[in-house]
């Protein structure tokens, strides 16, 4: 039965074709729509008039520009919130694997007395709604001069992405046979020194996926960057999202332009490291 | 003069004890193999003395010092594990290495010891590559590797071989004797296979459920058993256990079977050792499956003959394990092939008493 | 040698006393992240719940006072806050249901074998990757009164004369936040299903196949009952985290117009922009609470996994 074969699989290639098609424009439309507003000339936005005048939707701009990125860095700051962006998310990232491994290592290589209760209490603090700790963060930050500085904002951050990345690398640490640890003990290694020579060695793709995963966390992150700082000084991108979904500057190109600058670091990160991030991602749940 | 000693050692997991007193005395180079069934505490014995698991009550001492509060890294030992747990990330010389490197030895001092390693295992053009890309075979031997440079007291071994097939066990075995020639340390070699230990130990510590049952040479645990565990466990196939009794008949001893009703006389070298035990009818006899042949004619001193029917038979090529039931119990004897065995069919055969054991099931002890 | 057992000959070495020895090193381990999360996330909470209880403002914090419960009896009688019970479930259901409808076929859909499924997949979680914040500006813009694309298409299709200023209709904001949300997280749903998908064995399916059953009656006998416990874990998960999300919400419309996009986690968020922040405490710390005891299911079942698997 050649042609009947052939047929359905010609069918399921078309299913598969259009199935791919459908969850390509999906997923990357909005993007594409935002790339070529980036490079459209001279699109004013105006969110705040109800009423309306001349529509101005251009699919592909006649002459596409990169006058909007150009524009992007003169009419905001925009250099400052990506190198505070990029400063927060890598501090964080640094911190969060160091406590996270510690943590990691102490839980699954010891038998101490209090060892679940710990593991309890830590997906206890994962799990607490940020929103109870918006107004305190802020009251202590206050009172401990940590507003407004990096610092603050990388143990903020922390609130997220240690409980996950510490989960993330004791799932990892358990896979690693506990004899390893044994023979380097056998060998003449101290306990730190096996965590140093053998276990981190031989968990680098668990670090690469938490470390990165912690950094885009932390990249993304709006809610506490808005909340806790309020100088361009500290701010950090998603913070220009707001000020440009209030419509200024009143250039959508620029705006247009800004969104995508922010994206892309993390859809870099992503592309290079796709595997190791979504195996990553569906181990533990991640917070939304 | 690298003596290791344990005394009175106790393992405690919670309200379980797996290992119930131990004491144990292991002389300078020599070889001691711990075997015993799964669960006996014989894996957990070695790691105390490794220093992997910590001690619950007693004392070891590795070379007159008490190391019992030592990180195994203070205690100059060696390990080889189960699973060879070499470093995946790192080449065949490096592992090797690295236990020297955490000494600070000098390089060219490591590189000397490892290359003399690799020349005494064989592994001299494996040095360059990576755990994974060895054979089972050439693993074990870099982990012996890997213990041979430390230059250590003691080596521990636990259970080396478990993880090969058969015909590889037998290879390294031969393997691990050589290097013995080469390399004499003391070595405490853990293993539930007793064949390996049979072979390959100077001394046998038999464990069973946290206790030792018996030390001694291959020969004694073989001729000697001091228990019942002992005289089964020992011996492959292991020993059969048949309930009798014996009666006093005028100046010699029988031994009695039930079922078919059989009397042997007891051999007169064995007349004062069983005395004692006239009159019971509880006992167990303990014959070994080679102590059984095909009977010819007239029963030699010492033998008793009798007339049973053959169950199954096995012929492995060299002899024939052959099953039959006496006294409710079955029974298993190698016989040459040419004894004439055959499924079903009737047989006359021979049981050497000069070899008996009898056990008395109360104890638990061999008379 | 002989077969006794008592050692001979062994140097006098004391026989130490057998003392616990308490290793203090796997405290030194955890101590850090331990401490760390003490300090931003349990010190917080209590400071919350202190908060709760006085009518402290941001601007003069020194002079805040001990109120007892009154924040919340003044809750009680607060509409916005009962609204906001209404407006988060209504966000929540929303926003999960949309997201499970397109998140399974598309999981479904990745499950099958063909060339180029890698590609697919990655592109699939790109939304996921962006930063909520760009993602609440790309609707935003999309749904333009003047040039969002969407307007300009419907009236090209003449489905529309004019364009509508969407943002500013409550019931057509509220649901294009939810669109800006569900295009955000369908990436991460349609990731876990598709791992459920994937440890379902094929035997089952070819079993069946033998056995002659349809396609559907394949999914509905051997997919649906294999995922439903990670549907549903995954919807409690999400509507927890959903009742929580200020992010989007914030962006978009900082919770108007008016008070429809008032979710009880951006009523809080709003009072504390106001200065408000012993209310906004107390409202933060009801809406824990409440949260909190439907996370105690996850944080179980979570201890119960990681606990056995490193045992």
């Amino acid at each position: 039965m050649n042609t009947a074969k052939r047929r359905a699989r010609r069918i399921r290639a078309i299913w598969v074709a259009v199935g791919s098609a459908a969850v390509l424009l999906y997923s990357l439309g909005p993007l594409l729509w935002i790339f070529i507003a980036s490079i459209t000339p001279e699109l004013k936005a105006d969110f705040n008039q109800a009423w309306l005048s001349n529509r101005q939707v251009t699919y592909f701009p006649s002459e596409p520009t990169l006058a909007n990125y150009g524009a992007l860095f003169e009419t905001v700051p925009f250099a400052t919130y990506f190198r505070n962006s990029s400063i927060i998310a890598t501090g964080n990232m640094v911190l969060t694997l160091v406590v996270a491994s510690l943590g990691a290592y102490g839980f699954v290589r010891f038998r101490f007395f209090g060892r679940s209760s710990f593991l309890v209490a830590m997906l206890v603090a994962y799990t607490i709604p940020s929103v109870v700790l918006l107004v305190p963060l802020l009251v202590i930050f206050r009172t401990y001069g940590l507003n407004n500085t990096h610092l603050g904002m990388i143990l903020a951050e922390a609130t997220h992405s240690a409980p996950f990345v510490l989960l993330l690398m004791i799932n990892y640490f358990s896979t690693l046979p506990r004899d390893l640890d044994e023979a380097a003990q056998v060998d003449g290694c101290s306990r730190l020194k096996v965590l140093w020579r053998i276990i981190l060695p031989l968990s680098l793709p668990g670090l690469v996926a938490g470390g990165l995963l912690a950094f885009i966390m932390t990249w993304n992150n709006f809610l506490f960057a808005f909340l806790l700082t309020s100088t361009a000084e500290v701010k950090t991108l998603p913070v220009i999202m707001r000020q440009f979904a209030l419509g200024e500057p009143a250039v959508w190109g620029i705006s247009a332009a800004g969104a995508l600058v922010s994206t892309l670091p993390v859809a870099l990160i992503f592309l290079l490291f796709q595997r190791m991030l979504m195996s990553g991602l569906a181990a533990g749940a991640v917070k939304g | 003069m690298a003596q290791v000693n344990l005394r009175k050692v106790v393992k405690r997991f919670g309200d379980v004890e797996v290992v119930r007193g131990i004491d144990l005395t292991i002389a300078d180079k020599e070889f001691v193999a711990l075997v015993g069934p799964s669960g006996c505490g014989k894996s957990t014995t070695l790691r105390m003395i490794a220093g992997l698991e910590e001690i619950s009550d007693g004392d070891i001492l590795i070379d007159g010092k008490v190391v019992t509060d030592f990180a195994p890294k203070d205690r100059d030992i060696a390990m080889v594990f189960q699973s060879y747990a070499l470093y995946p990330h790192m080449t065949v010389r490096e592992n090797m290495s690295f236990g020297l490197k955490q000494q600070r030895m000098a390089k060219a001092e490591i590189d000397t010891r490892v290359d003399e390693a690799a020349r005494i295992l064989n592994i001299e053009d494996l040095l360059d590559r990576k755990p994974k890309a060895l054979s089972g075979g050439q693993r074990q031997r870099v982990a012996m590797g890997r213990a041979i440079v430390r230059q250590p007291k003691v080596f521990l071994f636990d259970e080396p071989l478990s993880n090969l097939d058969a015909q590889l066990r037998v290879q390294m075995r031969t393997e691990i004797k050589r290097l013995r020639q080469k390399v004499r340390t003391t070595t405490v070699y853990v293993t539930h296979d007793q064949v390996e230990a049979l072979t390959l130990a100077d001394r046998i510590v038999v464990m069973n459920k946290g206790r030792i049952e018996q030390i001694g040479t291959p020969h004694e645990l073989y001729h000697e058993p001091q228990t019942r565990f002992v005289a089964g466990f020992i011996g492959s196939p292991s020993m059969n256990f048949i309930p009798a009794a014996i009666e006093q008949r005028g100046d010699k001893l029988a031994l009695l079977l039930k079922d078919p009703d059989l009397s042997f006389e007891i051999p007169a070298e064995r007349h004062n050792r069983y005395a004692g035990l006239a009159g019971r009818s509880d006992l167990l006899l303990g014959l070994r499956p080679e102590h059984f042949s095909a009977a010819a004619g007239e029963p030699r001193p010492g033998h008793g003959q009798f007339e049973t029917r053959i169950d199954i038979t096995e012929p492995v090529g060299i002899e024939t394990f052959v099953y039959f039931v006496l006294a409710g119990t079955e029974i298993c004897a190698r016989l040459p092939p040419t004894a004439g065995a055959q499924e079903g069919k009737p047989l006359r055969l021979a049981a050497d008493l000069t070899q008996m054991h009898v056990i008395d099931p109360v104890t638990g002890l061999v008379v | 040698m002989t077969t006794d057992i008592a050692d001979t000959g062994t140097p006098a070495a004391i026989r130490t006393k057998r003392r616990k020895r308490l290793d203090l090193l796997p405290y030194a381990l955890i101590a850090p992240i331990g401490l760390l999360l003490a300090a931003i996330t349990v010190y917080p909470t209590i400071q919350a719940i202190y908060l709760s209880m006085t009518d402290a403002s941001l601007l003069r914090l020194a002079r805040a006072k001990f109120v007892g419960l009154l924040n919340f009896t003044r809750m009680m009688g607060d509409q916005v806050f009962l609204d906001g019970l209404w407006r988060t479930l209504r966000w929540d259901f929303a926003v999960v249901s949309l997201e499970l409808c397109i998140a399974l076929p598309i999981a479904l859909f990745l499950n099958m074998n063909f060339r180029g499924r890698g590609f697919v997949r990655a592109a699939m979680m790109v939304p996921y990757i962006t930063p909520p914040a760009v993602v609440g500006l790309l609707f935003l813009f999309m749904f333009d009164g003047n040039f969002g694309v969407v307007n300009d298409l419907l009236v090209r299709f003449g489905v529309l004369d004019r364009g509508i200023a969407w943002m500013s209709d409550p019931v057509a904001s509220f649901w294009i936040v939810v669109s800006a949300m569900v295009w955000y997280g369908t990436p991460l749903m349609a990731l876990i299903l598709l791992a459920a998908l994937q440890t379902i064995p094929a035997e089952l399916y070819e079993a069946a196949e033998v056995d002659g059953a349809s396609r559907w009656s394949q999914f509905r006998s051997i997919t649906i009952p294999h995922i439903l416990p990670s549907i549903l874990f995954l919807v409690l998960l999400r509507m927890i985290w959903m009742s929580n999300h200020i992010d989007m919400i914030f962006v978009m419309t900082a919770g108007g117009p008016g008070f429809t996009n008032h979710t009880e986690a951006i009523y809080s968020f709003s009072l504390t922009n106001q200065f408000q922040i012993g209310y906004a405490s107390a409202i933060a710390v009801v809406l824990a609470g409440i949260l909190m005891v439907f996370s105690a299911l996850y944080v179980r079942h979570l201890a119960r996994t990681v606990l056995a698997q490193t045992s």
